[in-house]
């Protein structure tokens, strides 16, 4: 796996986490990825990962008015979605258990 | 379809116009190409509200961008083989009426075969040659280079097909009178289905000014040069007219 690739699973795992919270449209996602401190990426990184998880149907989709202009597209977990946040949140913490334990030890067993 | 008129910097509006024809070129659903435009759209009008430029939004290299929306949607082959069908069923139409209306339809074995292949080479080489455009920034003069060179590229294919059948060819369909008016009608019922299909008068608007001129023309005593001159006069400014009447149209939308 390249590294790109290992941080589009993590991403498309934060974006599920975000919309565990509740309906978020795309330029709310990318702010408030920018908030927990991604400011490197560019913010049209999620778009891609949304149309694949909206392809393998993890999230769902409403378009709704906008008083501030074009109608906005909301994104909310699907039921398929909450599993695939619950095995993301399972691999990601077995991962960083494993990796914080070679980093405090400095790589020595 | 996003509002042109929404104020949207000049950058932001090339690059939407750029993935749209970008993700065309690379034959994907028209409708999930509008949805990820307007999309984007919306994102890039926000972002400009808050003074992002679109390099934040799209990154450093927007053809590496265009590449990762392109490999998230699936090609869209039914869709992009009813466009292809179309297409050469319009040029094929447009092929019928001029031989119907000069002399009588006639094709040779080669032109059969020819006029297709030089039609879907075509497609080719423009599909090619729009994904590069779209994907690369490139100054007004290398644009226009390519462009001619393209237009030159079908041209050269299509007149090929002729001078050859001209040296080789033996007459392998010929229409007699009946199955000229036939074929005559089989061409403008095409032209207006197309029209109906891409809800425009284009399909119907060239044909007319293509083929109505000399056909008026016919019906007038004139000198056969004036004739000539007369009916590609009128073509030409046919579609002038037609150009600017859409163009103000599009602009006072």
């Amino acid at each position: 796996m390249s590294s790109t690739q290992m941080l589009k699973g993590i991403l498309e795992g934060c974006l599920l986490a975000i919309m565990k919270e509740g309906e978020v449209y795309g330029y709310e996602l990318a702010e408030k990825l920018n908030r927990y401190g991604f400011e490197s990426l560019s913010e049209g990184t999620i778009y891609p990962l949304l149309i694949r998880m909206q392809k393998e149907k993890l999230v769902l989709t409403t378009l709704r008015k906008s008083t501030a202009g074009p109608n906005r597209k909301y994104y909310s977990l699907s039921e398929k979605g909450e599993k695939e946040l619950n095995l993301f949140i399972e691999r990601w913490n077995r991962l960083s258990v494993n990796v914080n334990q070679i980093v405090k030890n400095k790589g020595g067993v | 379809m996003l509002d042109v008129n929404t104020p949207l910097s000049k950058d932001s509006r090339n690059f939407l116009e750029n993935l749209r024809l970008y993700l065309i070129a690379n034959g994907k659903n028209t409708d999930e190409i509008e949805e990820i435009v307007e999309e984007l759209g919306v994102h890039l009008l926000e972002a400009e509200g808050n003074d992002k430029s679109v390099e934040h939004i799209v990154g450093s290299s927007p053809k590496e961008y265009m590449e990762q929306i392109s490999a998230e949607m699936p090609v869209d082959v039914k869709g992009s083989l009813k466009y292809l069908v179309m297409i050469l069923f319009g040029a094929a139409s447009y092929l019928v009426m001029d031989k119907a209306l000069n002399g009588g339809i006639e094709f040779s074995f080669l032109e059969l075969i020819g006029y297709p292949l030089a039609g879907l080479l075509s497609i080719v080489v423009y599909l090619i040659s729009f994904r590069y455009l779209a994907s690369h920034t490139l100054s007004m003069v290398r644009q226009s280079v390519l462009l001619f060179t393209l237009g030159i590229i079908s041209i050269a294919l299509f007149a090929s097909v002729i001078i050859l059948s001209g040296i080789y060819g033996t007459p392998f369909v010929k229409l007699e009178n009946t199955g000229n008016v036939v074929a005559v009608i089989a061409a403008i019922s095409i032209f207006i289905f197309l029209s109906i299909w891409s809800k425009t008068w284009i399909p119907i608007i060239i044909p007319l000014l293509l083929f109505g001129p000399s056909l008026l023309m016919d019906n007038t005593d004139y000198q056969e040069s004036v004739k000539l001159v007369l009916s590609s006069l009128i073509t030409m400014l046919g579609i002038l007219l037609y150009c600017g009447i859409t163009l103000k149209k599009s602009k006072s939308v």
